[in-house]
């Protein structure tokens, strides 16, 4: 057994030294390990071993002794550990190590003298250790050989490898290594030269050290840069200075500038000078770093980081002090017209790991986000940041404010969800957005919404998620119509995408309102779905561009009943436009509607059949007939509507009253203060059957729906005309009816069906009636009709004249007299009261050529019901008036003089 | 209906007087039709 | 919803002009309301044609009948407003 080394091995450093210089400390300890270890194998002084702090287990044999695990602790700190020691030869001492780690232990900070050299009659030795483990370094093997005082050392890591070569007599030293620079920074390309000589006695260490960079850059960037780096060491003074010949690539499309990099000085201790000169070009602009150190120490300085470029604009002036840094309060100009600021000077650890509070104010066009509580931690390779952000500003018309608080990471967002409430005329809605679980790589965002817009209560479910420079997202949101006095409640679901400024609703969005009662109307559901895609520049006021398909149910009142309405709306920004039918009455509306003032106006056009079907809610029963209208409507707090009406071939029935043959063209004005309306040329009507058929009806009219003003009223009846210039009705007051031509035939013809007519008269007659048009009848008072030429009068003998005749004598004279006369004066007073009784008084002069032309005088008074004696009439020719009906195209027609019972 | 007929001096004009009087009983018809449907038409 | 028991519950009454009214607008007696009032109408429709008289004639000789008959404790409507029998 040879003896072991006999000198104390110098203490370790303290401090974790030069990489080289640890490893021939690191060889000394070995050596002495081995030796006790051997010591206290032949021995088992185990306990003296645990003094030193060592700890063996795992003792044999395998082609010489080993040890298979060991540990040393310092004052209780592991300071090494390491397994698989063997001692596989004795001449020279051959020992291998499996595993060796070091660890750095906390070391009362003193200042650092210079190493001294291994002892120089070493015995010839060689260690290998297969993988030594040291702290910041990856995992290396290594070899060192020994022999009279000439070491070689040898390390390795993947491709990276140093040689060093120490001739311990004369102290000298050189070594050679080849870095790759991927094992600096993933990523990075080409290789590190170092080449290094000096020497280390007792006593005295210098070095020379040259590194040069070949081939440098990042990948995927074309550039390849060359650097230098030159450092120099005499005893405790040391210089280093590195420069870069071309641009280095950086990730990004970042590179640094070429030039001196890095200047510094300093002694074992300390940094006495450092200059830093990093200037970097990328995508986004320059970054210029300066550091100058205050005059002795690395300990404090300031600098300068300067942010220039078309998106990117900042001055922040920086100083560091006892480890911790500050930047003086700045304002960088960020993308897109942002700016951050921070008013108070910010304090940061200059550290590996810790963490500084950042309050900071961001503006970004009317955005201001604050943020006070704000806190930064950093280590170990993450960081995080925690606070309290809070936003408030306007953007795209809209009053936005928000609250968050919570953490965020590079894993993500985490805390409370996030509060915004946004506000614009008549829209109050609040948004909360959950954070946690959003990646950051692609944020899916979940969002409730609760407000309201004007005073419809609004609520439901936002998503978005990010596609790029876009997002895109749905829409679940549900609301009740308040102007519903039941039901109208109101969902929508819509697909969106777009990115500021241009919002987009894609096809198939559908906002659908369910059944409801408005007023005493029970309104059917209705839906609106996108049928193109809708844009919109998203800001408040400005409209949207797209067409929509409404498809309602209809309606349903006590009266009448709206059928199913749908149609295609065109979005035109603040104009629209809407051509909608309503299948079951044929019916085709062209709404069109723009933004005006305050309010909207637009144009309407209805050209729709006229049919029964509409006619549920009116008196008279539509038969045919088509209405075509175009009118003009303005809204601004209240409505307005002009415009005409054009109805041609229209027929109806009031009952047992047939119109036909109706056509004219009527103006309307109409707004809440009332309706105007008037004939546009004259309405015309074929034919009116009251009993009796009034054709060729004309007049024009003026109504505001309660006074109708009636002009040039004519029509044909009776065989003759009646015409008035003026009516009014109601009126109480006697209107002057003329009459002309009347056929006394016609008259009398209207007896027919009630008893065989005991008079016959025939010829013209004509005059006035005063006509009192009152709200519910029609009377005459002092109407007066005189012949129009020749009358002739016959009394038929016919079953109920020879019944009178026979009655008595005197009647049969007069019947005899009457039986035939030339009639040349006749002479009619008529009045009617409103119930429909007429009382005419009739005297009749002229001769019977039969009775030698025997002048005659006729008192003839009648007294009956005309209204029953026209409502009798309706009844009894039902068949020929079908037949007229047939004739004339059909169809009945309003009336004019019609009363109530 | 009933007529009334007097008589009067031939070659002096004679004047006869006619009265007639029409009445229709129209409206019962009416009523009664809107009496059976108020009553079993099950639409009241 | 059948018309007696809506004119038990009060949700619809009689009207001078033949019409069914609507007391308490709901969905179910709006509908039926609309659904009666097209029956009546097209009855009082022929009667008019068959008497020569008009409808709305018929239709308030209809509405006076059916107020007199409305059975007590039902609403009718007189000069304008829901009253209980």
């Amino acid at each position: 057994m040879s003896q072991p080394a006999d000198h104390t091995p110098a203490t370790p450093p303290p401090r974790p030294p030069r990489r080289w210089r640890r490893l021939a400390v690191l060889v000394l300890t070995l050596l002495l390990l081995l030796a006790l270890a051997l010591l206290a194998a032949a021995w088992g002084g185990r306990w003296w071993l645990q003094q030193q702090g060592l700890q063996l287990s795992g003792l044999g044999w395998q082609q010489g002794p080993g040890i298979a695990r060991w540990q040393w602790r310092q004052q209780g700190c592991l300071t090494a550990e390491g397994s698989g020691l063997r001692i596989s030869d004795w001449q020279p001492l051959r020992i291998e190590l499996q595993q060796l780690q070091l660890f750095s232990c906390p070391q009362a900070a003193k200042t650092r003298q210079i190493p001294s050299p291994p002892a120089a009659d070493l015995p010839a030795f060689q260690l290998h250790i297969a993988r030594l483990q040291a702290a910041a370094l990856p995992p290396l093997a290594l070899a060192i050989r020994q022999q009279a005082g000439h070491w070689q050392l040898q390390a390795r890591q993947q491709q990276n490898q140093l040689q060093l070569d120490y001739q311990r007599a004369a102290g000298q030293w050189h070594a050679t290594a080849l870095l790759h620079a991927a094992s600096l920074y993933p990523g990075m390309l080409g290789e590190l030269q170092l080449r290094g000589s000096g020497r280390w006695l007792p006593g005295t260490l210098s070095a020379k050290l040259e590194a040069d960079g070949r081939q440098l850059g990042y990948q995927g960037q074309p550039q390849r840069a060359a650097a230098r780096l030159q450092l120099g060491l005499d005893n405790r003074q040391w210089q280093l200075a590195s420069s870069l010949a071309q641009p280095l690539a950086l990730p990004a499309g970042w590179q640094l500038q070429a030039g001196h990099v890095l200047q510094a000085g300093g002694d074992l201790d300390s940094v006495h000078s450092l200059q830093v000169r990093l200037l970097a070009h990328g995508p986004q602009g320059s970054v210029d770093l300066q550091l100058q150190p205050d005059h002795q120490s690395l300990q404090q300085g300031s600098g300068l980081l300067q942010l220039a470029g078309s998106t990117l604009q900042g001055r922040i002036p920086l100083r560091w002090a006892k480890r911790q840094l500050t930047l003086a309060p700045a304002s960088l100009r960020l993308p897109q017209g942002a700016v951050l600021r921070w008013p108070q000077a910010l304090q940061l650890p200059l550290a590996v790991a810790g963490s500084g509070r950042l309050p900071f104010r961001l503006h970004y066009q009317q955005l201001q986000l604050n943020s006070d509580d704000s806190t930064l931690r950093w280590g170990d390779g993450s960081w995080q940041w925690q606070g309290a952000l809070t936003l408030a500003g306007k953007h795209a018309g809209y009053r936005l404010d928000g609250r968050w608080q919570g953490q965020l990471g590079p894993q993500g967002a985490r805390g409370k969800p996030l509060d915004l409430h946004v506000q614009a005329p008549q829209l109050d809605i609040r948004a909360s957005l959950p954070v946690d679980g959003i990646r950051p790589q692609q944020p899916q965002l979940q969002a409730d919404i609760r407000g309201h817009y004007q005073d419809c209560p609004l609520q439901g479910k936002l998503s978005a998620r990010q596609q790029g420079t876009r997002w895109q997202g749905d829409i679940q949101a549900s609301s009740r119509l308040p102007f519903y006095s039941q039901g109208g409640e109101l969902q929508l679901t819509a697909n969106w995408q777009g990115q500021p400024g241009n919002w987009q609703l894609l096809p198939g969005s559908r906002l659908a309102i369910g059944q409801g009662m408005l007023g005493g109307v029970l309104l059917k559901p209705l839906s609106l779905t996108a049928g193109s895609v809708l844009n919109s520049d998203g800001s408040v006021g400005h409209g949207a561009n797209g067409s929509l398909q409404l498809e309602a149910a209809g309606a349903v009142a006590s009266r009448w009943v709206l059928p199913a309405l749908n149609g295609r709306i065109q979005l035109a920004g603040n104009a629209a436009n809407a051509s909608l039918q309503l299948p079951a009455w044929r019916s085709q509306l062209q709404l069109s509607a723009r933004r005006q003032g305050s309010g909207a106006a637009g144009s309407l056009a209805i050209d729709t059949p006229l049919s029964a079907a509409m006619s549920r809610g009116l008196d008279v029963t539509l038969q045919q007939g088509q209405l075509a209208s175009r009118l003009q409507w303005r809204w601004d707090k209240q409505w307005q509507l002009n415009g005409n009406a054009d109805i041609s071939g229209l027929a109806l029935d009031w009952g047992g009253i047939l119109a036909s043959g109706g056509k004219g063209r009527l103006s309307l004005a109409a707004s809440p203060a009332g309706v105007q309306l008037h004939s546009d040329g004259p309405l015309q009507l074929a034919l009116l059957d009251v009993g009796t058929p009034l054709q060729d009806i004309r007049l024009a009219l003026r109504s505001d729906l309660h006074d109708w003003q009636l002009s040039d009223v004519q029509a044909r009846v009776l065989g003759g005309s009646v015409s008035a210039g003026q009516l009014q009705w109601p009126s109480s007051a006697f209107q002057p009816v003329t009459v002309h031509a009347i056929d006394l035939a016609a008259i009398t013809a209207l007896q027919k069906n009630e008893q065989p007519a005991t008079v016959q008269l025939t010829g013209r007659v004509g005059g006035l009636l005063p006509l009192q048009l009152l709200p519910r009848g029609v009377a005459v008072q002092n109407g007066l009709l005189r012949n129009e030429g020749e009358l002739t009068l016959r009394v038929p003998p016919g079953a109920s004249v020879r019944a009178m005749a026979q009655s008595n004598q005197a009647v049969q004279l007069a019947l005899d007299m009457l039986s035939e006369l030339d009639v040349n004066d006749f002479q009619a007073t008529l009045n009617m009261a409103a119930s429909g009784v007429l009382d005419a008084q009739v005297t009749l002069k002229g001769v019977n050529p039969k009775q030698n032309r025997q002048p005659v005088v006729l008192n003839y008074s009648h007294s009956e019901n005309i209204l029953e004696l026209l409502r009798s009439l309706r009844i009894s020719d039902d068949i020929s008036r079908s037949v007229l009906q047939r004739q004339s195209g059909g169809g009945t027609r309003n009336p004019v003089t019609e009363s109530k019972p | 209906c009933t007529p009334r007929v007097a008589l009067e001096v031939p070659k002096e004009p004679i004047t006869i007087n006619l009265n007639v009087k029409i009445d229709h009983e129209i409206r019962l018809k009416v009523e009664k039709d809107v009496d059976s449907l108020t009553t079993d038409s099950g639409l009241f | 919803l059948d018309l007696g028991s809506a004119k038990t519950q009060g949700l619809v009454g009689e009207q001078p002009d033949g019409y069914l009214g609507v007391v308490k607008s709901t969905p179910d007696a709006v509908a039926l309301a609309a659904d009666i009032n097209a029956k009546r109408r097209e009855a009082y429709d022929a009667i008019a044609k068959k008497n020569g008289a008009t409808i709305d004639q018929v239709a308030a000789l209809a509405g006076q009948k059916a107020i007199d008959k409305a059975a007590p404790g039902t609403y009718v409507k007189a000069n304008g407003q829901w009253v209980k029998k």
